[in-house]
């Protein structure tokens, strides 16, 4: 099971990567989106998977039933979703004022633009 | 601009996402929940009023500023941190109150999960409008 | 003390503005008082150390320690006292620059800076003086900013001693391992005084240290063959030439010699290095310097050709020679600033400092022209003056040598002979014959700026007619400490008729009649215009090194960073699959590593449909379609972490998924570029490019993510929270009581960032357009 969810996160990583090669900024918005997915999951997967048991305590009880996922990288993984979100927004925004401003989407011809 | 079956469900719609991300948060504590999922429903219900009925009656709605409800999180967050100062522990170390049973344990764990909620709430709704005023 | 100067630097600034002219006179007190306090304290105490210590690293054994020994005080009197006068002469000579403050503090924070270099016990605290001592006189030779020739002289003086720096803080490296080596309590590893207790010369790392800590000397003190930049130096205003390039920096070098003397010296490696870069300092500086034109230039190198002698003396280690180097460095320090300050009144005065344009300033300079003669005098070994004694001292150190003296002797007396043609020339030329065209309206410097040159060529008057005064206050005390045993100075004008006397006075003789015979020979070359003289072969490899290095560097970052976002991309991953790929290969290669492979049909499925969300978003054309896919692969990963036993992430995820979707929908509707042609104009080479290089990141991430199964962490965390969060967390949800009370502060650095981005969102549009309001309007 651990082998399949490695090539998951890689081929996260892999398309995410391809796309922020590409010239276009929208594409590398994308590609960064694809690559904080590929963090979390990488971040999720080497934390160990145990199927089905979650960290959260039974009434009565003074600690989890055995077996239970490990509760860190869940926390971890957790806030990074939420900053993750956030900061996709702001370079999605980002990268809407540059096109606006640029008129293309494109790096290299923004560079003819400036120059 | 959008269909009258969206308009249609949207309203009772967001009013029970609002009612849940409002129970998401408060049971947290013990069952899967808290800030930031409760934070992330309710925009996701102002977000399905939003694309049915604009930003500008989704502000309406709202009534506060996006960016009040961020500072307002924030300053409960730090409150969360600083009473235990003046109660003589350590910054942030937390205060239980009392507890209402079926509900929630009051104390500054609460107010910060609370702070947490608003924060992403405030957040998440400043991008969606400012993306949809332009 | 050094405090107080420190603080002064700091000051001056904010006091520049107020006080104005008197500025000078303000500044000079502190160090003046330092001069005079070090003056009470020797003048009344038996000839005893001092020594003040203050813990700082104690985990590395160094402390803040210093030490006042007979070497150290002779150093720190001259530094205040030059500094002093220094100071005095600035207030003047600055008068009405509006940025004076900030020389002032250079030159103050200069001093401090010295006088830690001369007291410091410890290596460590004395290399880091030693650099403050680099930076301060970076900062002084740039104080002309607007000059490039002055802002290329400060960068090469300050490359040149700060790579010696390097050696140096080696060399002192070094000597502490050694230290340790030879039974040293490491905690005292950096102490000099420490190092009493050992014999460094039979370690293995003895030559390695010599080299090293010459390398930082002779930098410093502008020997061959890093001579170069004392000459470029002299870009800095006249003052800071006279005080850190003639009296004082350069001889932290010579100071540091002598200081290592006693743990170093004595042995063929020591001696011969020294005396042969003394040497052959000595003769490039005098015979260089007769081709100057500029009267600063000139006493520059006039300063190397001295401080080849100096270093030679000391090389040599013997009493006599030591006496002798003390005492030159004495006389040196007094003419040499003196004739500055001369040079800078002449300058001031006459408004040029080229010598074929000068000539009978006496009438107009009457002041000028004694100090810079009684100045010369000394400079040129003339009784009766310390610059005699210690030339006498000098020639009879060199007849103890035997053969190898003698010819040195000869090299000696040639030189030394120059140096009486440079005093001539700096002392006689501008003063006396026919007035030239500038001289006629030159005008003599004020009280504060004749303070200076009178009261130092006074000094080298005085202490040649009384020698026994140097000797009884610091001389002796200050040779004791290089040699490491009682020194009996014995300086006197006349040594009586004994063979030796009469060869050295002959010798004297000998040097002055052939400055004065070499000076006449010269005078016809002055009216020729000065060409500006060929760069020495260290200059010119110098240059050469920097010159590569900048054209290395451009071409490199032309390479790299040409501008495009995506070769940076590109470059930064391959050196990361490159850097990370060598130690992952022989992790995956360990048979604990792998994990049976066991297959699972919802596994494979949720897996599968990540990657088909992933390469879909990868590769459709169109925004909305690459969006959708991604939200394909989101559900993927959501469903993963619902499997595993994380429902908190599951639902989170689902909704910031869902929330993301309508973020980039919104954004990328209404752009105006509704373009899949990026995708089609990229080139079928550069697409194969990037199709390699994100195959090789993703292997890259799976492999990485299968050798994370490999390493078995302690579970102690994820225990404590489990076993506490109930009890004392009173949650029973371990994630949440993770987030809101165990690493609460983690979390509120989070949502602080998220607030953030959300800031920077609505900077980005809202406040824009609140900028552009009407403009937009109008257009609509």
């Amino acid at each position: 099971m651990f082998f399949v969810f490695a090539v998951a996160v890689g081929v996260l990583f892999a398309a995410g990567v391809f796309l922020m090669l590409r010239p276009s900024v929208i594409r590398l918005v994308i590609g960064l989106v694809l690559m904080s997915h590929g963090a979390n999951l990488l971040i999720f997967v080497a934390g160990g998977l145990r199927r089905g048991t979650p960290a959260i305590v039974a009434d009565g009880a003074l600690s989890p039933p055995a077996g239970y996922a490990d509760p860190i990288p869940q926390a971890l993984v957790l806030t990074a979703i939420v900053i993750g979100f956030a900061v996709v927004a702001f370079a999605a925004v980002l990268v809407k004022r540059v096109c606006r401003v640029m008129g293309t989407d494109e790096l290299d011809r923004m560079r003819e633009e400036v120059a | 601009m959008s269909s009258i079956i969206l308009r249609a469900t949207a309203r009772p719609l967001v009013a029970i996402l609002a009612i849940i991300s409002i129970f998401v948060l408060l049971r947290g504590h013990d069952a899967p929940g808290g800030g930031f999922i409760g934070g992330l429903l309710l925009t996701g219900g102002l977000a399905l009023h939003l694309v049915a009925f604009g930003s500008r009656a989704t502000a309406r709605a709202v009534r506060l500023e996006p960016l009040s409800i961020t500072a307002g999180g924030l300053l409960m967050v730090v409150i969360a941190a600083v009473v235990p100062l003046v109660q003589g522990d350590e910054l942030l170390q937390a205060q239980w109150w009392f507890a209402i049973p079926h509900v929630a344990k009051v104390g500054t764990v609460l107010i910060f999960d609370i702070g947490v909620y608003l924060v992403v709430v405030g957040t998440a709704l400043l991008i969606l409008l400012t993306l949809a005023e332009e | 003390m050094i405090l107080l100067l420190a603080v002064a630097a700091a000051c001056a600034p904010l006091l520049a503005r107020r006080a104005g002219r008197g500025l000078g006179w303000l500044m000079a007190l502190v160090p003046l008082g330092s001069a005079v306090y070090l003056g009470i304290d020797i003048a009344m105490g038996p000839h005893v150390p001092w020594a003040e210590r203050w813990t700082w690293m104690p985990a590395l054994g160094v402390d803040v320690s210093f030490v006042g020994d007979g070497l150290a005080l002779l150093f720190a009197v001259l530094i205040c006292l030059i500094g002093a006068l220094i100071t005095l002469y600035s207030g003047s000579y600055f008068a009405g620059d509006s940025r004076c403050g900030r020389f002032f503090a250079y030159l103050l924070a200069f001093m401090a800076a010295m006088l830690g270099v001369v007291f410091s016990d410890n290596l460590i605290v004395l290399f880091i003086f030693w650099e403050l001592t680099s930076i301060a006189s970076y900062a002084l030779i740039a104080y002309k900013s607007r000059a490039k020739s002055a802002r290329d002289a400060a960068l090469t003086a300050l490359l040149v001693t700060g790579a010696g720096g390097l050696a140096l803080l080696c060399g002192f490296v070094l000597i502490g391992m050694a230290a340790v080596d030879m039974g040293v309590d490491p905690a005292q590893a950096s102490s000099i005084a420490a190092l009493h207790a050992v014999d460094l010369r039979s370690h293995p790392y003895y030559t390695a240290i010599v080299v090293l800590v010459l390398l930082g000397a002779f930098t410093k003190s502008a020997q061959f063959p890093f001579h170069f930049w004392l000459p470029g130096a002299m870009a800095a205003p006249t003052p800071a030439s006279a005080y850190l390039h003639s009296a004082t920096m350069v001889k932290a070098g010579i100071y540091l010699i002598a200081r290592l003397q006693p743990h170093l010296g004595d042995t063929d490696v020591w001696i011969l290095s020294i005396t042969g870069a003394g040497a052959a300092t000595m003769v490039i500086g005098a015979v260089v310097g007769l081709r100057q034109r500029d009267l600063k230039r000139l006493l520059a190198y006039s300063t190397v050709a001295v401080l080849g002698i100096i270093t030679m003396l000391i090389g040599l280690g013997s009493s006599k020679a030591v006496k002798a180097a003390l005492v030159l460095l004495c006389a040196h320090a007094l003419y040499k600033a003196a004739l500055f300050m001369v040079v800078g009144n002449i300058d001031h005065g006459a408004g040029t400092r080229m010598i074929d344009r000068l000539g009978g300033l006496r009438r107009r300079l009457p002041y000028t022209a004694m100090a810079a003669l009684v100045a010369a005098i000394s400079m040129a070994g003339l009784p009766p003056t310390l610059g005699f004694i210690g030339k006498e001292l000098f020639y009879a150190a060199k007849l103890t040598l035997g053969p190898f003296g003698s010819g040195l002797l000869v090299v000696a007396v040639a030189a030394n002979s120059a140096l009486v043609v440079i005093a001539l020339i700096v002392a006689f030329k501008p003063f006396f014959g026919p007035a030239t065209e500038p001289a006629k309206a030159a005008h003599e410097a004020d009280l504060s700026m004749l303070i200076g040159p009178w009261f130092l060529a006074g000094m080298g008057l005085i202490l040649g007619l009384w020698p026994g005064l140097f000797d009884q206050i610091l001389g002796s005390w200050a040779a004791a400490s290089i040699v490491n045993q009682p020194v009996a100075m014995d300086l006197a004008l006349w040594h009586g008729l004994n063979s030796q006397a009469v060869i050295v006075l002959a010798l004297s003789a000998l040097t002055i009649i052939g400055g004065i015979a070499l000076y006449v020979a010269m005078r016809g070359r002055f009216r020729t215009a000065g060409t500006a003289p060929a760069p020495t072969l260290a200059e010119s490899l110098y240059n050469g090194a920097l010159a590569g290095l900048y054209r290395v560097g451009a071409r490199f970052a032309a390479a790299v960073q040409n501008g495009h976002l995506t070769r940076y991309i590109a470059v930064v991953l391959l050196v990361l699959i490159a850097g990370v790929s060598i130690p992952l290969v022989g992790a995956l290669l360990h048979p604990l590593a792998i994990e049976p492979i066991s297959l699972d049909v919802t596994d494979c499925a949720i897996a599968a449909l990540i990657a088909i969300g992933a390469v879909a978003a990868a590769l459709i054309p169109t925004y909305l379609g690459a969006i959708a896919a991604l939200g394909i692969s989101g559900l993927g990963i959501a469903l993963t972490f619902a499997l595993y036993g994380a429902p908190d992430l599951a639902l989170t995820l689902i909704v910031v998924e869902v929330l993301t979707v309508v973020v980039l929908a919104l954004v990328f509707h209404h752009l105006p570029v509704h373009s899949s042609q990026a995708l089609r104009s990229s080139s079928r080479i550069r697409t194969v490019r990037d199709v390699a290089i994100a195959v090789a990141c993703g292997a890259l991430v799976t492999g990485l993510t299968l050798a994370s199964a490999a390493i078995h962490l302690p579970a102690d965390a994820a225990t404590y929270y489990s076993k506490t969060s109930v009890p004392q967390g009173y949650g029973h949800n371990i994630v949440n009581v993770i987030l809101v009370d165990f690493r609460a502060l983690d979390t509120l650095g989070e949502i602080v960032v998220v607030a953030v981005a959300g800031l920077g969102v609505l900077a980005l549009l809202r406040l824009r357009r609140i900028a552009a309001a009407r403009p937009e309007r109008e257009a609509t």
